[in-house]
């Protein structure tokens, strides 16, 4: 019964959301306050199908139905009930199917926030938002339709990609990188809804970032738990390959990042109108090219687990997206004209630009080296493909501008500003930045790309750092309260400015873990006698025996080796290699999970490369990967810090020391707004 | 306009770099037989090197972790030098990828060996089959 | 109105779009082979129950040659895709043969048994016959025109698109016995 109940509820959903689009045009074009409210309820009955589809599915697997087709092809009897469950992602149809859901969550949850609030433009959001979801929901109804009954029904299946059930982090990193590019639609969604409205003022900006800052926030969490998956699974010991499909992924973060700081900008100075809204579309527009980088099977890549024939319709999809933002830009552009003029290059508003500039090479590099296989291919007709050289030459530079830019940003006061206060500013934070070097060197860090960014670290933690204080110091001395109070007033009564320096800080964090564990990397490779050990770093490895472990749907060769520092026990590692089973018959295909020991100072990293079938003795692989923690911390604290920015601010307030503060003081120009809409508009404005 | 232009001669470096810094760093997809017809050409080229390891040819010498082995498309041959442990299933008449650069010796030096498309596409060899060499480690540890 | 973003959207999106059209139908991990455009190795060879099969003998019909083995996970899961597409091929003349690599004949007999194909399941007893076409593991599939030509070469498993894609060319060339 799941296949007829699961696709029932596809096209229910699908009809609803067909239904709930028109609507929302209608309601937005008439200004008919039925028109949206059936466009509100076509987005919850939308939500409601999809729901019920995507629990039909779980049901599906956990009761291994098999004349579900997507069961038939992921399933299998001896897999876990916990990765039953997250092989709903783990190929084509089911990631479609979580893709089509996330959607309809946005989409009900922006229609439950602003059931009250910005009905002027809200029902042209929520039509454009529907009909994206129309377009996934007609997916997963027909071309990628996953509740295709199979006939005869399979008494087993395969179970999912034997990488994709190796590791818990898989529960994590896709639906978050899902919830991130899913999410990129809704801001996409604000912006084409006030500017087909047109004449609204800027009430529009506050929505559309706080929607941009949700995906974001997922998207990072998303590509740092890849990160950590390449790394916990994979073991090469790496965590980043610019591999096509992480590119994807990195891609519309780049763009996103890029369009929260222009977005700032415009906020505040009526400026870079047109440059943030084709920023924050080339982010849509990158979201949906990354579908179909990971989904069409162009791309070689370690991640295509699926090559499908839905690559045409989506690039169909992404060629009609295309012309939408441009029409909408076209037909718009006399409400996107800018305020004002950017004022000079030492200003805040330079620093924000060069950042997008910067920003926008690096998503340009990145796509090059994406798409340039296929460029020679169709060109030279030779097969290529970009080493990780290319990546890293390029990257480097562009992470060092945008490291310096971190610092020299926040020192730089808003409009024009004199050289000597900027040399004051930054006379410190310089100092503190070149200390840090020399510090470095005595540590005996002499490389010069290390250096310079640790040194750059050291100057924008300082600029950062001085930012929190400054205010901090003269609330305790006026208020006489506690160092910790001062600090929570100050940022709370600026949450967007110090969230994104709490940001900042984790991109710092990230930074010097990348760079630490890319240039000092240590490796050994050794073949152990039982008993025998080799030194790495500071520790020593000790083998001690190679055993078998059985699992219902897989089993296990695990070396169990202690690891010593100085002497004294640390920890017992026990990389493993797994057989999973497929189709009845073990793959003979090892899959390897490292062991890491993890500490402040970076991991211990072991892999199981090879054994005597005796078990007396196995090849390992030991790498000391400093610092490498600090880059899945680090993430942490960029969540903390959108969490800050995003959260929402109950009190009025004035403002508080205005020259510096980030905050939005735009001029506004709102017009009436509807009947019933006047109390809630007026709170909204004065936030 | 005068941004646009700014910003076009901006991009339009970055791409001109770029490309200045891919053309070293592309690595070729070639078989055996395109890397005899590039001739000398081929030295010093990042190539990944696709075919199949020549039964009788691998020499695995364990205490310099030194791996030679010869890859073949069926006519031409290319010798194939790599450091450390081979993977696992590593062995004969199996389809394999690798990546590195001939040098002028003819020796293709691999930084990268992959076994292509995992072992699914191999017959077993006798003894291989994973629960043998689980029921061996078995027997090994048994009470 | 700036028809401007219409035309520069249009004159950047276009190729590339174009570009990502491109890369349709190619199996980016695919390892260019030789063979294509080249005639077809010929062999002879037994089925299960000794009947020779010569390959030269099937000339001018477009034949379809799998190599592939019962311990190969892909191959099983491709195996329902060739029965269909032999069945509903019959009628061009389609030849489609099975050749078997590295296998046990009770291990293919007893596959067999339970997932029957209409057309002849060869045995590669010494796999000489994967070595001339440069097999390097199953499984692969050749798509031989009429006149003994190989006109194309697809590694790992085919999905039933991909088959009709690939006999596309070779029902063109005069199929038909």
């Amino acid at each position: 019964m799941n296949g007829p109940i699961g696709a029932g509820a596809v096209h229910a959903a699908l009809a609803c959301a067909a239904f709930g689009a028109v609507c929302g045009f209608v309601g937005g074009r008439r200004r008919s306050m039925d028109a949206w409210r059936l466009a509100r309820g076509a987005t919850y009955a939308s939500f409601a199908a999809m729901s019920l589809a995507i629990l039909t599915m779980v049901r599906a697997l956990l009761t291994h139905d098999f004349s579900v087709w997507y069961v038939s092809r992921v399933g299998s009897l001896e897999t876990p009930p916990f990765y039953t469950v997250i092989s709903l992602w783990s190929s084509l149809e089911g990631s479609i199917l979580l893709w089509g859901w996330i959607l309809t969550v946005y989409a009900a949850a922006l229609a439950f926030v602003y059931r009250r609030r910005h009905a002027d433009y809200m029902p042209y959001t929520l039509g454009v938002l529907l009909s994206v979801s129309a377009f996934f929901t007609w997916l997963i109804a027909g071309p990628a339709d996953p509740f295709e009954p199979v006939f005869p029904v399979p008494s087993n299946g395969p179970g999912p990609n034997p990488l994709l059930q190796n590791h818990p982090l898989m529960a994590l990193h896709p639906p978050m990188l899902y919830a991130g590019y899913v999410g990129m639609a809704v801001p996409f969604a604000i912006a084409s809804g006030a500017l087909l409205r047109g004449r609204i003022g800027t009430a529009w900006l506050r929505p559309l970032r706080l929607w941009a800052l949700i995906p974001w926030t997922f998207l990072t969490v998303g590509i740092v738990a890849g990160g950590w998956w390449s790394y916990e699974v994979l073991g090469w010991g790496g965590y980043w390959a610019w591999d096509p499909v992480e590119n994807a992924s990195f891609l519309p973060w780049l763009s996103a990042t890029a369009f929260i700081h222009s977005l700032m900008v415009q906020e505040r100075r009526g400026i870079l109108k047109t440059w943030s809204l084709s920023l924050l579309m080339v982010t849509f527009l990158l979201t949906i090219l990354g579908t179909f980088m990971t989904r069409s099977g162009v791309f070689n890549s370690v991640h295509s687990f699926s090559q499908s024939s839905i690559g045409p319709i989506f690039l169909a999809f992404l060629g009609v997206a295309l012309f939408w933002c441009a029409g909408l830009l076209a037909t718009r552009s006399e409400l996107i004209a800018s305020d004002g003029a950017l004022p000079g290059p030492a200003s805040r508003e330079g620093a924000f630009l060069l950042n997008n500039v910067v920003f926008l090479a690096f998503t340009l590099t990145v796509l090059l080296g994406t798409v340039y296989p296929l460029l020679a291919e169709a060109i030279r007709g030779v097969r290529v493909s970009v080493g990780l050289p290319y990546f890293n030459r390029m990257g480097v530079p562009l992470g060092l501008a945008v490291l310096s830019l971190m610092g020299v940003g926040p020192a730089l006061p808003w409009g024009r500003s004199d050289a000597a206060r900027i040399r004051a500013q930054l006379l410190w934070p310089g100092l503190f930045g070149i200390a840090v070097a020399c510090g470095c060197v005595a540590f005996g860090v002499v490389q010069p790309l290390p250096l310079l960014t640790f040194g750059l670290a050291g100057f924008v933690t300082f600029v950062t750092l001085r930012e929190f204080w400054v205010p901090t110091r003269s609330r305790m001395s006026s208020s006489g309260a506690g160092a910790l109070e001062s600090l929570f007033h100050v940022v709370s009564r600026a949450r967007r400015r110090y969230g994104g320096y709490v940001v900042h800080l984790g991109v710092v964090a990230m930074i010097v873990a990348i760079t630490a564990s890319w240039n000092y990397k240590l490796k050994v490779e050794a073949t152990l006698d039982r008993g025998g050990s080799f030194r790495i770093g500071d520790y020593d490895v000790t083998f001690r025996d190679v055993r078998p472990v059985e699992e219902s749907h897989r089993f296990s060769v695990v070396a169990t080796l202690d690891v010593a520092r100085d002497g004294e026990p640390v920890a017992v590692l026990q990389p493993r290699s797994n057989h999973y089973k497929i189709m009845g018959q073990f793959q003979r295909e090892p899959i390897g999970t490292p062991a890491v020991h993890s500490t402040a100072a970076g991991d211990v990293y072991l892999t199981l490369l090879a054994f005597e079938k005796d078990g007396s003795q196995a090849t390992i692989q030991g790498l000391w990967q400093p610092l490498v923690p600090w880059i899945w911390w680090s993430a942490g604290l960029m969540v903390l810090g959108s969490f800050v920015a995003m959260w929402p601010e109950r009190r009025r307030r004035g403002r508080a020391r205005g020259g510096v503060d980030g905050e939005a003081h735009a001029p506004r120009a709102e017009p009436a707004p509807p009947p019933g809409q006047a109390g809630a508009a007026a709170a909204e404005a004065a936030r | 306009m005068i941004a646009v232009i700014a910003l076009a001669v901006c991009l339009g470096a970055i791409v001109w770099i770029a490309r200045g810094s891919m053309g070293d760093n592309l690595v070729y997809y070639w078989s055996p037989a395109d890397l005899e017809a590039q001739g000398e050409r081929a030295f010093g080229t990042p190539v990944r090197l696709g075919g199949q390891i020549e039964p009788g040819s691998i020499d695995w010498r364990p205490e310099t972790q030194d791996l030679y082995f010869v890859v073949t498309d069926g006519g031409a041959k290319v010798k194939v030098h790599s450091k450390g442990t081979p993977p696992q299933m590593f062995s004969e008449a199996q389809g394999v990828v690798v990546e590195g650069t001939i040098d002028a010796g003819g020796v293709f030096e691999s930084t990268n060996l992959m076994v292509k498309h995992g072992n699914e596409y191999r017959a077993p060899a006798p003894g291989e089959e994973p629960q043998q060499v689980y029921r061996s480690l078995v027997q090994e540890d048994g009470p | 109105m700036k028809w401007g973003y219409v035309v520069g959207a249009a004159a950047l999106g276009l190729p590339f779009l174009a570009l990502l059209a491109s890369g349709f139908g190619k199996d980016p991990s695919a390892i260019v082979s030789p063979l294509p455009g080249h005639e077809a190795p010929d062999f002879t060879l037994s089925d299960l129950d000794g009947k020779a099969v010569r390959l030269s003998e099937l000339r001018g019909a477009p034949v379809v040659i799998n190599f592939w083995a019962t311990w190969c996970i892909p191959c099983r899961q491709e195996h329902e895709v060739l029965a269909r597409g032999a069945a509903h091929h019959a009628a061009d003349g389609v030849q489609f043969l099975g050749v078997v690599y590295q296998d046990e004949p009770e291990s293919i007999r007893r596959f067999l048994a339970r997932s029957p194909v209409d057309y002849p399941t060869l045995v590669d007893v010494k796999g000489q016959t994967a070595i001339d076409y440069g097999v390097t593991g199953v499984p692969e599939t050749f798509f031989v025109r009429p006149d003994g030509v190989i006109d194309s070469k697809k590694v790992g498993p085919l999905d039933p698109q991909d088959l009709e894609r690939r006999l596309g060319p070779l029902l063109a060339t005069g199929g038909g016995s």
